[in-house]
């Protein structure tokens, strides 16, 4: 599957475009977002969006550094490259991660490695297989944000708003699943606890990033704000480098 | 506190079961009596006054005698039930005969001290003499009493000595062993009130409610039949009935006073005053024989449910008026026992029932055991109430050096401008002579003095672990006192600089806080030390963790809380956290386990 999600935040317009044509050229599928600012880029982004984010620094109010402080502060794992003139401001960023600096005027080949770097990250991801309406699909785990069950159909939420249903049992798919974040909090909901986005104690339900609710058990209230908390105490460790 | 609760009880628990256990002793012996032969109570005689005779009922009571007439109660006591002969005699000389046979004589002046004009009173049994006859007459002579018009003239009892032991127990058993609970209860109160010289609410409440329980266990004891009976010592307790019930109103007032919290009310430190010296004066009066107790009596017979109706009326307007919680809570109290208390004068003058006092011992019980329960849970508040005072001084302790260190920072800031000021003379003054230098066509010199220049830029690093510069400053401030300290540190933070729902000195408290623990654990260890400080943002929700070596068995848990064995302060930290994190929709909570001291919280930005 060579096929990548990238998002793109580019102000000059020649650049932009130069970029683009590079992009289109190389051996990679991708699906490509851009915006021309660092505050449209953050309006839609949420964590898990893109397999790559390619950003220039030097942009209007919101310098390309600004905006990756905001990415990194829920998404730490997507590669980020920075496009820019000069490698000035490489100690600045070491804060946040990021992965390659992109010179300008763009060399093919640091366009392409870029991508093979993106993509290997892609393919590196654990993903599960399911058989959705008679093809094979894999899913890499961190896009999937909840599971619903209904009759005999598991229907996977993906964190970008697309659906995939599979006829199984959410039992044997919580099996399946091995990532430690899956938490079977009612009988036909399964969440990832990395995209939650609150926990609704009234009504007993998990908000999620995507926009859906995943029931909670009432038994379970207490355990799932525990298991939450624990999750998201572990991810402030884990991006702190601490654990 | 939990553990405060836990020692008052188990306490109370000895005397309780022992209690328990006596009662259960004497319903046993109750129960098991039925085999044992009954007591006869008397209740016709004639009754010789002033030559006159009259065949009565008993018990009876005698109005309008004059001081010392001779009363004659003549009976005849069958044999059947046994050679005892049980009787009272009410403040008045008594002389027991039978078949002109002197049997008891009691009440001479020699008797009692001399400042008791009337003998106190006794309760005793003699031993009929043993003839063949199926019956034998008896003769009570009792002088009625100096200071009073009425002679009471209970109902003689006959039987042998179980029988009449055994009727005692079932109707005056019960009560004289809640009187002993009770002095033992007071007695243990007032002692252990003295170990509480630092809590002056506690040391108070016990000692006026030991007091309490020691006066009226001592009345009730001195009422008791059984216990009268039993003690022989008729003075004693004649003198532990009356100062018992005298002064009881005494405590009861410095508590209700106490637990009002109406120090500053005249009125009921007026009503205090006249209890004090309604029982001082009557003490007076008894010991130097102008009036005896049971005199006095009467007076008190209005006075006491009066004082207890003021107490009832002051609580209810305290509550209304005020809405002071306690007052509204002490009412139900209160007015138990004024009602106790007017039942039991009813039960005095319409003899309604046998059993004195029994009425106004329950009510004491219930009020005791109220009380008890409240005092608890008043130190409790309180200790809490002063652990909240010391954990706001602590944050302002906090705040303070926060306002130090924007001070240092500010210093730090000017002394930038004034460093920039330089350099910008200084580059004025480069570029000048390069111009030149140029000029002249000396390349080669440009480059060399260019280059020198360039390694004279100082390299500058700014100090920026997050976008809020309150809490950056915080940070710098802690992290410079570990420095140069062979400390690990590793601070990831994001902290935008605005936050709608928390401010910036919550914040700072909560950093401050953490990394004051930090620190402190740090320099109070050796080893391997570390401190690694990491936040994240979740949907409006900021999650902070924090991990530092700490050293090993310095912390306790205490109620929740880790309190170091070194300081207090620690404790009162970690408090503070938690209560700013449920302020702002969240919560912390913390562990020490493997050498790792872990600090989670989180709070709605």
């Amino acid at each position: 599957m060579n096929y990548l999600r990238i998002g793109i935040c580019e102000d000059t317009e020649k650049d932009l475009a130069i970029l683009m044509e590079l992009l289109q050229n190389s051996s990679y599928t991708y699906n490509m977002e851009t915006f021309s600012c660092g505050e449209d880029f953050l309006k839609s982004f949420y964590s898990g969006r893109y397999d790559l984010i390619l950003m220039d620094i030097y942009m209007g109010r919101l310098t390309g550094m600004d905006t990756v402080s905001e990415i990194r502060k829920t998404d730490t794992a997507v590669p980020i490259a920075f496009l820019t003139t000069s490698t000035d401001h490489a100690l600045d960023s070491y804060r946040f991660h990021v992965d390659r600096y992109i010179l300008k005027p763009y060399q093919p080949e640091m366009i392409e490695e870029v991508l093979d770097m993106a993509g290997k990250r892609v393919m590196e991801q654990p993903s599960v297989t399911v058989m959705d309406h008679g093809t094979q699909t894999s899913i890499p785990l961190t896009q999937i944000c909840y599971v619903e069950q209904s009759a005999h159909v598991c229907q996977i939420h993906l964190i970008n708003h697309d659906m995939v249903s599979t006829v199984m049992k959410l039992n044997d798919l919580k099996d399946i699943l091995s990532y430690p974040n899956f938490y079977l909090c009612h009988k036909s909901f399964l969440v990832n606890l990395a995209h939650v986005k609150r926990l609704n104690k009234e009504l007993a339900l998990f908000e999620m990033k995507d926009g859906g609710c995943a029931y909670i058990r009432r038994a379970s209230i207490r355990e799932a704000e525990k298991l939450c908390h624990q999750y998201m105490f572990e991810l402030t460790r884990r991006l702190g480098g601490l654990s | 506190m939990k553990e405060f609760i836990l020692r008052k009880s188990s306490k109370l628990l000895l005397p309780c079961l022992s209690a328990l256990a006596a009662l259960l002793m004497i319903l046993a012996f109750h129960y098991s009596s039925h085999t044992l032969p009954a007591t006869y109570t008397i209740s016709q005689a004639d009754i010789t006054t002033g030559g006159q005779t009259k065949r009565q009922t008993l018990p009876i009571v005698l109005n309008r005698l004059s001081p010392g007439t001779k009363v004659e109660v003549s009976f005849s006591v069958p044999k059947t039930y046994g050679d005892d002969l049980f009787f009272g005699s009410v403040y008045a000389p008594v002389t027991i005969l039978s078949e002109d046979t002197v049997l008891y004589q009691y009440g001479a002046p020699s008797d009692r001290p001399g400042f008791m004009q009337d003998p106190p009173t006794i309760y005793t049994s003699v031993k009929l003499p043993d003839t063949n006859q199926p019956a034998v007459t008896v003769k009570i002579i009792y002088y009625s009493p100096n200071e009073r018009d009425t002679l009471s003239i209970h109902a003689p009892v006959v039987g042998n000595e179980q029988s009449i032991f055994h009727m005692l127990i079932t109707e005056s058993g019960i009560p004289m062993i809640l009187a002993l609970f009770f002095i033992s209860i007071g007695a243990v109160m007032s002692i252990v009130s003295l170990f509480f010289f630092s809590f002056p609410f506690l040391r108070k409440s016990l000692l006026y409610l030991g007091m309490l329980c020691i006066c009226s266990g001592a009345w009730q004891f001195g009422e008791n039949r059984f216990a009268v009976y039993l003690s022989g010592n008729a003075v004693l307790m004649y003198m532990l009935d009356f100062c018992g019930l005298f002064f009881m109103m005494i405590p009861l007032y410095k508590m209700a006073i106490l637990f009002l919290d109406i120090d500053d009310n005249m009125v009921i430190h007026a009503v205090l005053l006249a209890l004090i010296l309604s029982a001082a004066f009557s003490l007076i009066l008894e010991l130097t024989g102008v009036a005896g107790f049971h005199r006095s009596l009467y007076l008190f017979h209005v006075l006491l449910p009066a004082a207890l109706l003021f107490l009832v009326g002051i609580s209810l307007y305290y509550f209304l008026r005020y809405h002071k919680k306690n007052a509204g809570l002490f009412t139900i109290p209160f007015l138990i026992l004024f009602l106790a208390a007017v039942i039991e004068l009813a039960n005095y003058y319409f003899q309604i029932f046998e059993q004195f006092s029994f009425f106004f011992q329950m009510g004491i019980l219930l009020f005791l055991i109220t009380m008890t329960i409240y005092t608890g849970l008043s130190v409790r508040r309180r200790v809490s109430e002063y652990l909240d005072a010391l954990t706001i001084q602590n944050d302002i302790e906090i705040q303070r050096q926060t306002i130090e260190m924007q001070k240092n920072r500010n210093e730090l800031l000017l002394s930038h401008y004034d460093e920039i000021r330089k350099q910008r003379h200084d580059l004025r003054h480069h570029l000048r002579m390069i111009s030149e230098l140029l000029h002249e066509g000396k390349s080669e010199e440009t480059f060399a003095y260019i280059r020198s220049i360039t390694d004279s830029i100082p390299v500058y690093h700014p100090e920026v672990y997050c976008d809020n510069t309150v809490v950056n400053t915080m940070i710098c401030y802690y992290i410079g006192q570990l420095r140069n300290k062979d400390v690990d540190i590793r601070v990831n933070l994001h902290i935008p600089a605005n936050n709608p729902d928390i401010s910036d000195p919550s914040l700072c408290i909560l950093f401050g806080n953490l990394m004051e623990n930090a620190v402190e654990a740090c320099e109070q260890m050796k080893g391997k030390r570390f401190v690694r400080l990491s936040s994240m943002i979740n949907d409006e929700m900021l999650y902070i963790t924090m991990d530092n070596s700490y050293p090993s068995g310095s912390i306790q848990m205490e109620d929740n809380l880790f309190i170091s064995t070194k300081d207090k302060k620690r404790g009162l930290g970690l408090r503070s956290i938690q209560d700013i994190a449920a302020q702002h929709d969240g919560y912390a909570e913390f562990h020490a386990e493997n050498g790792v001291f872990k600090s989670e919280l989180c709070v709605r930005l």
